[in-house]
Protein backbone atom coordinates (compact mmCIF):
# COMPACT_ATOMS: atom_id res chain seq x y z
CA UNK A 1 0.00 0.00 0.00
CA UNK A 2 1.31 3.45 -0.89
CA UNK A 3 1.87 5.61 2.18
CA UNK A 4 -0.37 8.64 2.39
CA UNK A 5 1.38 11.94 1.81
CA UNK A 6 -1.45 14.44 2.28
CA UNK A 7 -0.31 16.41 -0.77
CA UNK A 8 3.09 16.97 0.77
CA UNK A 9 5.98 15.64 -1.23
CA UNK A 10 8.66 16.42 1.36
CA UNK A 11 7.96 16.65 5.06
CA UNK A 12 10.78 16.89 7.59
CA UNK A 13 10.59 17.05 11.36
CA UNK A 14 13.48 18.35 13.42
CA UNK A 15 15.89 17.03 10.81
CA UNK A 16 19.39 17.50 12.18
CA UNK A 17 22.87 16.67 10.99
CA UNK A 18 26.15 17.09 12.81
CA UNK A 19 29.50 16.41 11.25
CA UNK A 20 32.63 16.24 13.35
CA UNK A 21 32.29 19.41 15.42
CA UNK A 22 30.04 21.08 12.86
CA UNK A 23 26.31 21.59 13.19
CA UNK A 24 25.42 21.39 9.50
CA UNK A 25 21.65 21.34 9.93
CA UNK A 26 19.59 22.09 13.02
CA UNK A 27 16.05 20.88 13.53
CA UNK A 28 14.70 21.55 10.07
CA UNK A 29 10.92 21.44 9.77
CA UNK A 30 10.05 21.83 6.13
CA UNK A 31 7.03 20.95 4.04
CA UNK A 32 7.09 20.96 0.26
CA UNK A 33 3.67 20.83 -1.41
CA UNK A 34 3.01 18.79 -4.51
CA UNK A 35 3.60 20.48 -7.88
CA UNK A 36 5.38 23.43 -6.35
CA UNK A 37 8.61 24.92 -7.59
CA UNK A 38 10.29 25.15 -4.25
CA UNK A 39 13.28 27.46 -4.01
CA UNK A 40 15.76 26.47 -1.35
CA UNK A 41 17.92 29.47 -0.55
CA UNK A 42 20.82 30.18 1.69
CA UNK A 43 24.36 31.47 1.68
CA UNK A 44 27.30 29.09 1.25
CA UNK A 45 27.52 26.66 4.12
CA UNK A 46 23.88 27.19 5.09
CA UNK A 47 23.15 23.46 4.94
CA UNK A 48 21.33 23.25 1.60
CA UNK A 49 23.42 20.47 0.08
CA UNK A 50 23.45 18.62 3.41
CA UNK A 51 19.66 18.72 3.46
CA UNK A 52 19.49 17.40 -0.09
CA UNK A 53 21.88 14.57 0.73
CA UNK A 54 19.79 13.65 3.77
CA UNK A 55 16.63 13.61 1.66
CA UNK A 56 18.28 11.29 -0.87
CA UNK A 57 19.80 8.93 1.68
CA UNK A 58 23.33 9.93 0.71
CA UNK A 59 23.89 10.92 4.35
CA UNK A 60 22.17 9.83 7.55
CA UNK A 61 20.47 12.28 9.90
CA UNK A 62 21.93 12.69 13.38
CA UNK A 63 18.38 13.10 14.67
CA UNK A 64 14.92 13.99 13.46
CA UNK A 65 13.08 12.44 10.57
CA UNK A 66 11.87 13.10 7.09
CA UNK A 67 9.47 11.69 4.59
CA UNK A 68 9.23 11.91 0.85
CA UNK A 69 5.98 10.71 -0.73
CA UNK A 70 5.22 9.43 2.77
CA UNK A 71 8.29 7.16 2.75
CA UNK A 72 10.93 7.42 5.45
CA UNK A 73 14.15 8.98 4.10
CA UNK A 74 16.33 6.52 6.03
CA UNK A 75 14.45 3.22 5.78
CA UNK A 76 12.88 3.62 2.35
CA UNK A 77 15.61 5.51 0.58
CA UNK A 78 15.77 3.23 -2.48
CA UNK A 79 12.00 3.47 -2.96
CA UNK A 80 12.20 7.25 -2.73
CA UNK A 81 15.06 7.42 -5.22
CA UNK A 82 12.95 5.40 -7.62
CA UNK A 83 10.65 8.41 -7.93
CA UNK A 84 13.19 11.20 -7.74
CA UNK A 85 15.48 12.85 -10.25
CA UNK A 86 18.58 14.50 -8.81
CA UNK A 87 21.12 16.92 -10.15
CA UNK A 88 24.16 17.39 -7.93
CA UNK A 89 25.87 20.74 -7.45
CA UNK A 90 29.00 19.55 -9.22
CA UNK A 91 27.75 16.66 -11.30
CA UNK A 92 30.24 13.91 -12.20
CA UNK A 93 29.67 11.16 -14.69
CA UNK A 94 31.69 8.34 -16.20
CA UNK A 95 33.97 10.07 -18.64
CA UNK A 96 34.31 7.06 -20.91
CA UNK A 97 30.60 7.23 -21.66
CA UNK A 98 28.81 9.49 -24.10
CA UNK A 99 25.83 11.60 -23.10
CA UNK A 100 23.48 9.09 -24.70
CA UNK A 101 25.11 6.18 -22.87
CA UNK A 102 24.90 8.09 -19.60
CA UNK A 103 21.17 8.58 -20.09
CA UNK A 104 20.77 4.92 -21.09
CA UNK A 105 22.60 3.90 -17.92
CA UNK A 106 20.46 6.23 -15.83
CA UNK A 107 17.24 5.00 -17.42
CA UNK A 108 18.35 1.44 -16.68
CA UNK A 109 17.82 2.06 -12.96
CA UNK A 110 14.22 3.05 -13.45
CA UNK A 111 12.52 1.21 -16.23
CA UNK A 112 12.55 -1.62 -18.66
CA UNK A 113 10.41 -1.53 -21.69
CA UNK A 114 10.57 -1.58 -25.44
CA UNK A 115 14.16 -0.65 -26.31
CA UNK A 116 12.94 1.66 -29.03
CA UNK A 117 10.74 3.54 -26.58
CA UNK A 118 13.64 3.96 -24.19
CA UNK A 119 15.80 5.30 -27.01
CA UNK A 120 13.01 7.68 -27.98
CA UNK A 121 12.79 8.91 -24.41
CA UNK A 122 16.54 9.48 -24.34
CA UNK A 123 16.37 11.39 -27.62
CA UNK A 124 13.50 13.50 -26.29
CA UNK A 125 15.48 14.28 -23.15
CA UNK A 126 18.57 15.21 -25.16
CA UNK A 127 16.44 17.55 -27.23
CA UNK A 128 14.95 19.12 -24.13
CA UNK A 129 18.41 20.17 -22.90
CA UNK A 130 19.87 20.91 -26.32
CA UNK A 131 22.47 18.15 -26.41
CA UNK A 132 21.34 16.21 -29.48
CA UNK A 133 24.37 17.22 -31.54
CA UNK A 134 26.74 16.16 -28.75
CA UNK A 135 24.88 13.04 -27.73
CA UNK A 136 27.45 10.61 -29.03
CA UNK A 137 30.57 12.42 -27.90
CA UNK A 138 32.53 11.35 -24.86
CA UNK A 139 31.64 13.35 -21.75
CA UNK A 140 35.34 13.91 -21.17
CA UNK A 141 35.30 16.86 -23.56
CA UNK A 142 32.13 18.47 -22.21
CA UNK A 143 32.18 22.03 -20.87
CA UNK A 144 30.73 22.89 -17.47
CA UNK A 145 27.51 24.08 -19.07
CA UNK A 146 27.16 20.93 -21.14
CA UNK A 147 27.68 18.79 -18.07
CA UNK A 148 24.99 20.78 -16.31
CA UNK A 149 22.60 20.21 -19.21
CA UNK A 150 23.39 16.54 -19.14
CA UNK A 151 22.76 16.66 -15.40
CA UNK A 152 19.31 18.06 -15.94
CA UNK A 153 18.65 15.48 -18.64
CA UNK A 154 19.65 12.54 -16.45
CA UNK A 155 17.65 13.96 -13.55
CA UNK A 156 14.41 13.92 -15.47
CA UNK A 157 14.83 11.03 -17.91
CA UNK A 158 12.78 8.84 -15.56
CA UNK A 159 9.75 11.17 -15.41
CA UNK A 160 10.38 11.82 -11.70
CA UNK A 161 7.62 12.80 -9.33
CA UNK A 162 10.15 14.99 -7.57
CA UNK A 163 13.11 16.76 -9.12
CA UNK A 164 15.85 17.78 -6.70
CA UNK A 165 18.26 20.21 -8.30
CA UNK A 166 21.27 21.50 -6.41
CA UNK A 167 22.29 24.80 -8.00
CA UNK A 168 20.97 23.88 -11.45
CA UNK A 169 21.91 27.12 -13.17
CA UNK A 170 25.13 27.89 -11.34
CA UNK A 171 27.55 27.15 -14.16
CA UNK A 172 25.38 28.20 -17.07
CA UNK A 173 25.59 31.33 -19.21
CA UNK A 174 22.54 33.66 -19.27
CA UNK A 175 21.00 31.79 -22.22
CA UNK A 176 21.57 28.46 -20.53
CA UNK A 177 20.04 29.78 -17.32
CA UNK A 178 17.04 31.02 -19.22
CA UNK A 179 16.64 27.60 -20.86
CA UNK A 180 16.92 25.80 -17.54
CA UNK A 181 14.24 28.00 -15.99
CA UNK A 182 12.01 27.37 -19.00
CA UNK A 183 12.51 23.63 -18.60
CA UNK A 184 11.66 23.88 -14.92
CA UNK A 185 8.49 25.81 -15.63
CA UNK A 186 7.44 23.25 -18.21
CA UNK A 187 8.19 20.31 -15.94
CA UNK A 188 6.30 21.65 -12.94
CA UNK A 189 3.04 20.55 -14.61
CA UNK A 190 4.16 16.96 -14.08
CA UNK A 191 6.45 17.07 -11.13
CA UNK A 192 7.44 18.88 -7.96
CA UNK A 193 10.71 20.78 -8.23
CA UNK A 194 12.90 21.34 -5.20
CA UNK A 195 15.96 23.33 -6.06
CA UNK A 196 18.68 25.16 -4.26
CA UNK A 197 20.23 28.26 -5.69
CA UNK A 198 22.12 31.44 -5.01
CA UNK A 199 20.54 33.23 -7.94
CA UNK A 200 17.67 35.14 -6.39
CA UNK A 201 16.35 36.50 -9.68
CA UNK A 202 15.72 32.92 -10.79
CA UNK A 203 13.84 32.15 -7.61
CA UNK A 204 11.73 35.23 -8.02
CA UNK A 205 10.95 34.24 -11.59
CA UNK A 206 9.94 30.63 -11.19
CA UNK A 207 9.38 29.67 -7.55
CA UNK A 208 6.05 29.58 -5.84
CA UNK A 209 7.37 28.65 -2.41
CA UNK A 210 10.65 29.64 -0.83
CA UNK A 211 12.65 28.34 2.08
CA UNK A 212 15.59 30.31 3.43
CA UNK A 213 18.25 28.53 5.41
CA UNK A 214 21.12 30.15 7.26
CA UNK A 215 23.82 28.46 9.34
CA UNK A 216 21.85 25.24 9.24
CA UNK A 217 18.67 26.81 10.57
CA UNK A 218 15.39 27.60 8.90
CA UNK A 219 14.91 31.34 8.63
CA UNK A 220 11.77 31.52 6.52
CA UNK A 221 9.39 29.21 4.70
CA UNK A 222 6.51 30.79 2.85
CA UNK A 223 4.84 31.27 -0.51
CA UNK A 224 6.90 33.74 -2.45
CA UNK A 225 4.16 36.40 -2.55
CA UNK A 226 3.96 36.36 1.21
CA UNK A 227 7.70 36.62 1.55
CA UNK A 228 7.90 39.44 -0.95
CA UNK A 229 5.17 41.33 0.86
CA UNK A 230 7.62 41.72 3.72
CA UNK A 231 6.93 41.38 7.42
CA UNK A 232 3.16 41.78 7.16
CA UNK A 233 3.36 45.56 6.74
CA UNK A 234 1.10 46.90 3.98
CA UNK A 235 2.69 49.85 2.29
CA UNK A 236 1.36 51.73 -0.72
CA UNK A 237 3.51 53.95 -2.83
CA UNK A 238 2.02 56.95 -4.63
CA UNK A 239 3.48 59.40 -7.03
CA UNK A 240 1.72 62.75 -7.22
CA UNK A 241 2.03 66.28 -8.54
CA UNK A 242 0.45 69.38 -6.98
CA UNK A 243 -0.23 70.76 -3.53
CA UNK A 244 -0.40 67.81 -1.13
CA UNK A 245 -0.30 69.23 2.42
CA UNK A 246 -4.07 69.20 2.84
CA UNK A 247 -4.55 65.67 1.58
CA UNK A 248 -1.57 64.40 3.54
CA UNK A 249 -3.15 65.67 6.77
CA UNK A 250 -6.49 64.16 5.76
CA UNK A 251 -4.97 60.72 5.15
CA UNK A 252 -2.89 60.78 8.32
CA UNK A 253 -6.12 61.29 10.34
CA UNK A 254 -7.70 58.07 9.08
CA UNK A 255 -7.87 55.31 11.73
CA UNK A 256 -6.67 52.66 9.24
CA UNK A 257 -3.50 54.58 8.40
CA UNK A 258 -0.37 53.84 10.44
CA UNK A 259 1.86 56.53 8.98
CA UNK A 260 2.38 58.73 5.94
CA UNK A 261 5.69 59.90 4.54
CA UNK A 262 5.97 62.26 1.60
CA UNK A 263 9.20 63.29 -0.07
CA UNK A 264 9.66 65.79 -2.87
CA UNK A 265 11.52 64.33 -5.81
CA UNK A 266 12.09 66.49 -8.93
CA UNK A 267 8.79 68.32 -8.63
CA UNK A 268 6.88 65.17 -7.80
CA UNK A 269 5.90 63.77 -4.45
CA UNK A 270 6.83 60.24 -3.53
CA UNK A 271 4.43 58.92 -0.92
CA UNK A 272 4.77 56.00 1.43
CA UNK A 273 1.52 55.14 3.20
CA UNK A 274 1.33 52.29 5.66
CA UNK A 275 -2.17 50.97 6.27
CA UNK A 276 -3.50 48.30 8.58
CA UNK A 277 -6.04 46.77 6.20
CA UNK A 278 -5.31 46.11 2.56
CA UNK A 279 -9.01 46.36 1.67
CA UNK A 280 -8.71 50.11 2.34
CA UNK A 281 -6.48 50.61 -0.69
CA UNK A 282 -9.29 51.97 -2.87
CA UNK A 283 -10.37 54.29 -0.04
CA UNK A 284 -6.82 55.60 0.10
CA UNK A 285 -6.75 56.27 -3.61
CA UNK A 286 -10.18 57.93 -3.51
CA UNK A 287 -9.07 60.28 -0.73
CA UNK A 288 -6.01 61.37 -2.64
CA UNK A 289 -7.96 61.90 -5.82
CA UNK A 290 -10.66 63.81 -3.96
CA UNK A 291 -8.41 66.86 -3.82
CA UNK A 292 -8.56 68.58 -7.22
CA UNK A 293 -5.14 70.19 -6.88
CA UNK A 294 -3.44 66.78 -6.69
CA UNK A 295 -2.74 64.68 -9.78
CA UNK A 296 -2.00 61.02 -9.13
CA UNK A 297 0.73 59.69 -11.44
CA UNK A 298 1.28 56.34 -9.81
CA UNK A 299 -0.23 54.06 -7.20
CA UNK A 300 1.11 50.65 -6.26
CA UNK A 301 1.53 48.31 -3.36
CA UNK A 302 5.15 47.99 -2.38
CA UNK A 303 6.66 44.64 -3.35
CA UNK A 304 9.85 43.70 -1.62
CA UNK A 305 12.67 42.51 -3.77
CA UNK A 306 13.60 38.94 -2.86
CA UNK A 307 17.18 39.99 -2.46
CA UNK A 308 16.13 42.56 0.17
CA UNK A 309 14.06 39.95 1.97
CA UNK A 310 16.88 37.42 1.79
CA UNK A 311 19.50 39.88 3.03
CA UNK A 312 17.23 41.15 5.81
CA UNK A 313 16.53 37.66 7.02
CA UNK A 314 20.06 36.37 6.79
CA UNK A 315 21.52 39.53 8.34
CA UNK A 316 18.81 39.50 11.00
CA UNK A 317 19.95 36.07 12.08
CA UNK A 318 23.61 37.12 11.99
CA UNK A 319 22.88 40.17 14.16
CA UNK A 320 20.75 38.11 16.50
CA UNK A 321 23.76 35.88 17.01
CA UNK A 322 25.97 38.84 17.92
CA UNK B 1 6.45 8.31 -12.33
CA UNK B 2 4.82 11.50 -13.34
CA UNK B 3 3.99 11.01 -17.00
CA UNK B 4 5.27 7.61 -17.92
CA UNK B 5 2.81 5.24 -19.47
CA UNK B 6 5.00 3.23 -21.81
CA UNK B 7 7.64 1.75 -19.57
CA UNK B 8 7.72 -1.04 -17.10
CA UNK B 9 9.01 0.28 -13.80
CA UNK B 10 11.83 -1.75 -12.30
CA UNK B 11 10.61 -2.88 -8.94
CA UNK B 12 13.76 -4.73 -7.82
CA UNK B 13 14.52 -2.70 -4.72
CA UNK B 14 16.05 -5.19 -2.32
CA UNK B 15 19.68 -5.40 -1.36
CA UNK B 16 20.55 -6.16 -5.00
CA UNK B 17 18.52 -3.29 -6.47
CA UNK B 18 20.25 -1.89 -9.54
CA UNK B 19 22.77 -4.75 -9.70
CA UNK B 20 22.08 -5.80 -13.29
CA UNK B 21 22.34 -2.22 -14.55
CA UNK B 22 25.59 -1.53 -12.70
CA UNK B 23 27.03 -4.92 -13.63
CA UNK B 24 26.26 -4.21 -17.30
CA UNK B 25 27.92 -0.79 -16.97
CA UNK B 26 31.05 -2.30 -15.40
CA UNK B 27 31.22 -4.93 -18.12
CA UNK B 28 30.80 -2.20 -20.70
CA UNK B 29 33.80 -0.48 -19.21
CA UNK B 30 35.84 -3.67 -19.32
CA UNK B 31 34.93 -4.91 -22.75
CA UNK B 32 33.76 -1.94 -24.81
CA UNK B 33 36.53 0.45 -23.91
CA UNK B 34 40.23 -0.22 -24.33
CA UNK B 35 40.62 -1.43 -20.77
CA UNK B 36 40.70 -5.13 -21.67
CA UNK B 37 43.19 -4.54 -24.46
CA UNK B 38 45.50 -2.46 -22.30
CA UNK B 39 45.43 -5.04 -19.52
CA UNK B 40 45.98 -7.89 -21.94
CA UNK B 41 48.94 -6.26 -23.67
CA UNK B 42 50.61 -5.04 -20.48
CA UNK B 43 50.49 -8.47 -18.89
CA UNK B 44 51.44 -10.29 -22.07
CA UNK B 45 54.57 -8.17 -22.21
CA UNK B 46 55.39 -8.45 -18.50
CA UNK B 47 54.35 -12.00 -17.64
CA UNK B 48 54.65 -13.91 -20.90
CA UNK B 49 57.63 -11.75 -21.83
CA UNK B 50 59.51 -13.14 -18.83
CA UNK B 51 58.51 -16.69 -19.77
CA UNK B 52 59.64 -16.06 -23.34
CA UNK B 53 63.03 -14.86 -22.13
CA UNK B 54 63.37 -17.99 -20.01
CA UNK B 55 62.24 -20.40 -22.71
CA UNK B 56 63.66 -18.95 -25.89
CA UNK B 57 66.90 -17.24 -25.01
CA UNK B 58 70.16 -19.12 -25.31
CA UNK B 59 71.52 -19.78 -21.81
CA UNK B 60 75.03 -18.56 -21.18
CA UNK B 61 76.52 -21.56 -19.39
CA UNK B 62 80.08 -21.62 -18.01
CA UNK B 63 82.51 -23.45 -20.29
CA UNK B 64 83.99 -25.60 -17.49
CA UNK B 65 80.73 -27.58 -17.16
CA UNK B 66 80.79 -31.09 -18.50
CA UNK B 67 78.15 -32.23 -20.96
CA UNK B 68 76.06 -34.05 -18.33
CA UNK B 69 75.87 -30.99 -16.08
CA UNK B 70 75.19 -28.77 -19.07
CA UNK B 71 72.34 -31.05 -20.16
CA UNK B 72 70.90 -31.20 -16.64
CA UNK B 73 70.77 -27.41 -16.49
CA UNK B 74 69.23 -27.18 -19.96
CA UNK B 75 66.61 -29.76 -18.99
CA UNK B 76 65.69 -27.77 -15.88
CA UNK B 77 65.31 -24.47 -17.70
CA UNK B 78 61.71 -24.92 -18.93
CA UNK B 79 60.37 -25.76 -15.46
CA UNK B 80 62.39 -22.97 -13.87
CA UNK B 81 61.00 -20.57 -16.46
CA UNK B 82 57.50 -21.87 -15.76
CA UNK B 83 57.99 -21.43 -12.00
CA UNK B 84 59.18 -17.87 -12.58
CA UNK B 85 56.20 -17.25 -14.85
CA UNK B 86 53.80 -18.41 -12.14
CA UNK B 87 55.47 -16.29 -9.48
CA UNK B 88 55.40 -13.22 -11.70
CA UNK B 89 51.84 -14.00 -12.75
CA UNK B 90 50.78 -14.19 -9.13
CA UNK B 91 52.70 -11.19 -7.85
CA UNK B 92 53.03 -8.65 -10.67
CA UNK B 93 49.44 -8.91 -11.80
CA UNK B 94 48.40 -8.55 -8.15
CA UNK B 95 49.73 -5.00 -8.34
CA UNK B 96 47.59 -4.47 -11.43
CA UNK B 97 44.56 -5.90 -9.62
CA UNK B 98 45.14 -3.54 -6.68
CA UNK B 99 45.37 -0.51 -8.97
CA UNK B 100 42.17 -1.57 -10.72
CA UNK B 101 40.45 -1.98 -7.35
CA UNK B 102 41.40 1.48 -6.15
CA UNK B 103 40.07 2.85 -9.43
CA UNK B 104 36.85 0.89 -8.99
CA UNK B 105 36.19 2.00 -5.44
CA UNK B 106 38.31 4.92 -4.31
CA UNK B 107 38.24 6.91 -7.54
CA UNK B 108 34.48 6.57 -7.69
CA UNK B 109 34.13 7.80 -4.13
CA UNK B 110 36.52 10.69 -4.57
CA UNK B 111 35.32 11.81 -8.00
CA UNK B 112 31.64 11.88 -7.04
CA UNK B 113 30.43 9.24 -9.49
CA UNK B 114 29.61 6.88 -6.60
CA UNK B 115 27.40 9.57 -5.04
CA UNK B 116 25.70 10.09 -8.38
CA UNK B 117 24.98 6.39 -8.81
CA UNK B 118 23.81 6.14 -5.21
CA UNK B 119 21.28 8.91 -5.87
CA UNK B 120 19.52 6.43 -8.18
CA UNK B 121 17.41 3.53 -6.95
CA UNK B 122 20.42 1.30 -6.43
CA UNK B 123 21.53 -0.49 -3.31
CA UNK B 124 24.96 -0.02 -1.79
CA UNK B 125 25.48 -3.77 -1.80
CA UNK B 126 24.77 -3.98 -5.52
CA UNK B 127 27.30 -1.22 -6.14
CA UNK B 128 30.09 -3.16 -4.42
CA UNK B 129 29.14 -6.58 -5.77
CA UNK B 130 28.79 -5.39 -9.36
CA UNK B 131 32.38 -4.23 -9.15
CA UNK B 132 33.66 -7.36 -7.44
CA UNK B 133 32.05 -9.66 -10.01
CA UNK B 134 32.79 -7.69 -13.15
CA UNK B 135 36.37 -6.88 -12.20
CA UNK B 136 36.97 -10.46 -11.09
CA UNK B 137 35.83 -11.63 -14.50
CA UNK B 138 37.96 -9.01 -16.25
CA UNK B 139 40.98 -10.03 -14.17
CA UNK B 140 40.27 -13.69 -14.85
CA UNK B 141 40.19 -13.18 -18.62
CA UNK B 142 42.96 -10.64 -19.14
CA UNK B 143 45.39 -11.59 -16.38
CA UNK B 144 44.83 -15.32 -16.07
CA UNK B 145 43.14 -16.99 -19.04
CA UNK B 146 44.86 -15.08 -21.83
CA UNK B 147 48.21 -15.22 -20.02
CA UNK B 148 47.70 -18.89 -19.24
CA UNK B 149 46.82 -19.80 -22.83
CA UNK B 150 49.79 -17.84 -24.16
CA UNK B 151 52.13 -19.45 -21.63
CA UNK B 152 50.79 -22.92 -22.34
CA UNK B 153 51.36 -22.48 -26.08
CA UNK B 154 54.79 -20.94 -25.54
CA UNK B 155 55.84 -23.85 -23.37
CA UNK B 156 54.53 -26.36 -25.89
CA UNK B 157 56.30 -24.68 -28.79
CA UNK B 158 59.56 -24.23 -26.88
CA UNK B 159 59.81 -27.74 -25.42
CA UNK B 160 57.68 -29.78 -27.78
CA UNK B 161 55.82 -31.07 -24.73
CA UNK B 162 52.35 -30.05 -23.62
CA UNK B 163 51.85 -29.38 -19.95
CA UNK B 164 49.11 -31.44 -18.30
CA UNK B 165 46.08 -29.34 -19.19
CA UNK B 166 43.88 -29.80 -16.14
CA UNK B 167 46.75 -29.39 -13.71
CA UNK B 168 47.90 -26.27 -15.51
CA UNK B 169 44.35 -24.88 -15.43
CA UNK B 170 44.24 -25.66 -11.70
CA UNK B 171 47.51 -23.78 -11.21
CA UNK B 172 46.05 -20.81 -13.07
CA UNK B 173 43.02 -21.04 -10.79
CA UNK B 174 45.32 -20.78 -7.77
CA UNK B 175 46.98 -17.70 -9.23
CA UNK B 176 43.51 -16.23 -9.83
CA UNK B 177 42.51 -16.90 -6.24
CA UNK B 178 45.61 -15.01 -5.10
CA UNK B 179 44.69 -12.05 -7.31
CA UNK B 180 41.17 -12.00 -5.89
CA UNK B 181 42.68 -11.83 -2.40
CA UNK B 182 44.59 -8.65 -3.27
CA UNK B 183 41.73 -7.21 -5.30
CA UNK B 184 39.14 -7.65 -2.54
CA UNK B 185 41.63 -6.40 0.06
CA UNK B 186 42.02 -3.17 -1.94
CA UNK B 187 38.25 -2.93 -2.45
CA UNK B 188 37.75 -3.25 1.30
CA UNK B 189 40.41 -0.65 2.05
CA UNK B 190 38.85 1.64 -0.56
CA UNK B 191 35.54 1.37 1.23
CA UNK B 192 37.17 2.24 4.56
CA UNK B 193 39.67 4.91 3.62
CA UNK B 194 39.98 7.76 1.15
CA UNK B 195 43.76 7.53 1.12
CA UNK B 196 45.17 6.28 -2.16
CA UNK B 197 48.49 5.50 -0.48
CA UNK B 198 46.81 3.24 2.04
CA UNK B 199 44.53 1.50 -0.47
CA UNK B 200 47.39 0.71 -2.85
CA UNK B 201 50.22 0.52 -0.35
CA UNK B 202 48.92 -2.07 2.10
CA UNK B 203 48.07 -4.76 -0.49
CA UNK B 204 51.38 -4.20 -2.28
CA UNK B 205 53.22 -4.43 1.03
CA UNK B 206 51.44 -7.71 1.80
CA UNK B 207 52.23 -8.95 -1.71
CA UNK B 208 55.86 -8.00 -2.09
CA UNK B 209 56.89 -7.91 1.54
CA UNK B 210 56.05 -11.52 2.29
CA UNK B 211 59.61 -12.43 3.23
CA UNK B 212 59.63 -9.74 5.92
CA UNK B 213 56.14 -10.63 7.10
CA UNK B 214 57.14 -14.27 7.44
CA UNK B 215 59.59 -13.14 10.10
CA UNK B 216 56.56 -12.65 12.33
CA UNK B 217 55.97 -16.39 12.12
CA UNK B 218 56.00 -19.22 9.59
CA UNK B 219 52.34 -19.83 10.38
CA UNK B 220 51.56 -16.70 8.33
CA UNK B 221 52.58 -18.68 5.26
CA UNK B 222 49.67 -21.04 5.93
CA UNK B 223 46.99 -18.39 6.16
CA UNK B 224 48.16 -16.01 3.46
CA UNK B 225 48.07 -16.47 -0.32
CA UNK B 226 51.82 -16.38 -0.94
CA UNK B 227 52.42 -20.11 -1.15
CA UNK B 228 49.84 -20.44 -3.91
CA UNK B 229 52.38 -19.10 -6.40
CA UNK B 230 55.62 -18.66 -4.49
CA UNK B 231 57.78 -21.40 -2.94
CA UNK B 232 58.15 -20.90 0.81
CA UNK B 233 61.22 -22.46 2.42
CA UNK B 234 61.54 -25.96 1.12
CA UNK B 235 57.90 -26.09 0.01
CA UNK B 236 57.25 -25.54 -3.69
CA UNK B 237 54.38 -23.30 -4.68
CA UNK B 238 51.04 -25.08 -4.72
CA UNK B 239 50.63 -24.17 -8.39
CA UNK B 240 53.95 -25.74 -9.40
CA UNK B 241 53.30 -28.78 -7.26
CA UNK B 242 50.02 -29.27 -9.08
CA UNK B 243 51.58 -28.89 -12.53
CA UNK B 244 54.40 -31.30 -11.66
CA UNK B 245 51.97 -33.84 -10.28
CA UNK B 246 53.55 -33.91 -6.83
CA UNK B 247 51.37 -33.94 -3.71
CA UNK B 248 50.33 -30.48 -2.56
CA UNK B 249 52.43 -29.54 0.48
CA UNK B 250 49.34 -28.00 2.12
CA UNK B 251 45.88 -26.85 1.15
CA UNK B 252 45.42 -24.42 4.02
CA UNK B 253 46.52 -21.36 1.95
CA UNK B 254 43.86 -22.22 -0.63
CA UNK B 255 41.09 -22.29 1.95
CA UNK B 256 42.44 -19.32 3.89
CA UNK B 257 42.78 -17.18 0.75
CA UNK B 258 39.20 -17.94 -0.27
CA UNK B 259 37.97 -17.12 3.24
CA UNK B 260 39.97 -13.90 3.40
CA UNK B 261 38.52 -12.81 0.04
CA UNK B 262 34.99 -13.46 1.27
CA UNK B 263 35.69 -11.63 4.53
CA UNK B 264 37.14 -8.62 2.71
CA UNK B 265 34.07 -8.46 0.47
CA UNK B 266 31.71 -8.68 3.44
CA UNK B 267 33.57 -5.90 5.26
CA UNK B 268 33.50 -3.78 2.10
CA UNK B 269 29.73 -4.34 1.80
CA UNK B 270 29.18 -3.42 5.44
CA UNK B 271 31.43 -0.37 5.33
CA UNK B 272 30.07 0.95 2.05
CA UNK B 273 26.51 0.60 3.35
CA UNK B 274 27.49 3.14 6.02
CA UNK B 275 29.28 5.50 3.64
CA UNK B 276 28.12 9.11 3.63
CA UNK B 277 28.62 11.15 0.49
Amino acid sequence: MEPSNDNLVIDTHSLTKHFKGVQALTSLNMQVPQHSIFGFLGPNGAGKTTTIKLLLGLARPTSGSGKIFGYDIVKDSVKIRGRVGYLAQDPRYYEYMTARETLRFTAGFFFKGPRQKIEERIEETLELVGLVDKADRSIKGFSGGERQRLGIAQAQVNYPDLLILDEPAASLDPMGRHDVLDVMERLCKYTTIFYSTHILDDVQRVSDTVCILNRGKLVALAPIEQLMAGSGEIIYELNTQGEVDQVKALIAEQPWVKYVNVANVNGHQAWEVSIVDESMDDQLLRLVMSVPSVRVKGFTRRQHDLEDVFMDMVNGVEQGKK
Amino acid sequence: MASNTEFQVISQQGWLGGFSNMFAKENYRWWRTRQWLVQTIVWLVVVNGILAVGLWSEPNLPSYLDEASRQAILDAIPLTALDTFIQILGMATAIGAVILAQDAMLNEKNSGTAAWVMSKPASRGAFVLSKVFSYSFGILVTMIIIQGVAAYLQFWLATGQALPLLEFAGAMGMAFLGLIFYFTLAIMLGSISNSRGLVIGIPILVNLGYQFLLMIGDWLGEIMPWNLVVPLGDKPSLAMALIQGTPLPTITPLIATALWSILFTVVALWRFSREEF
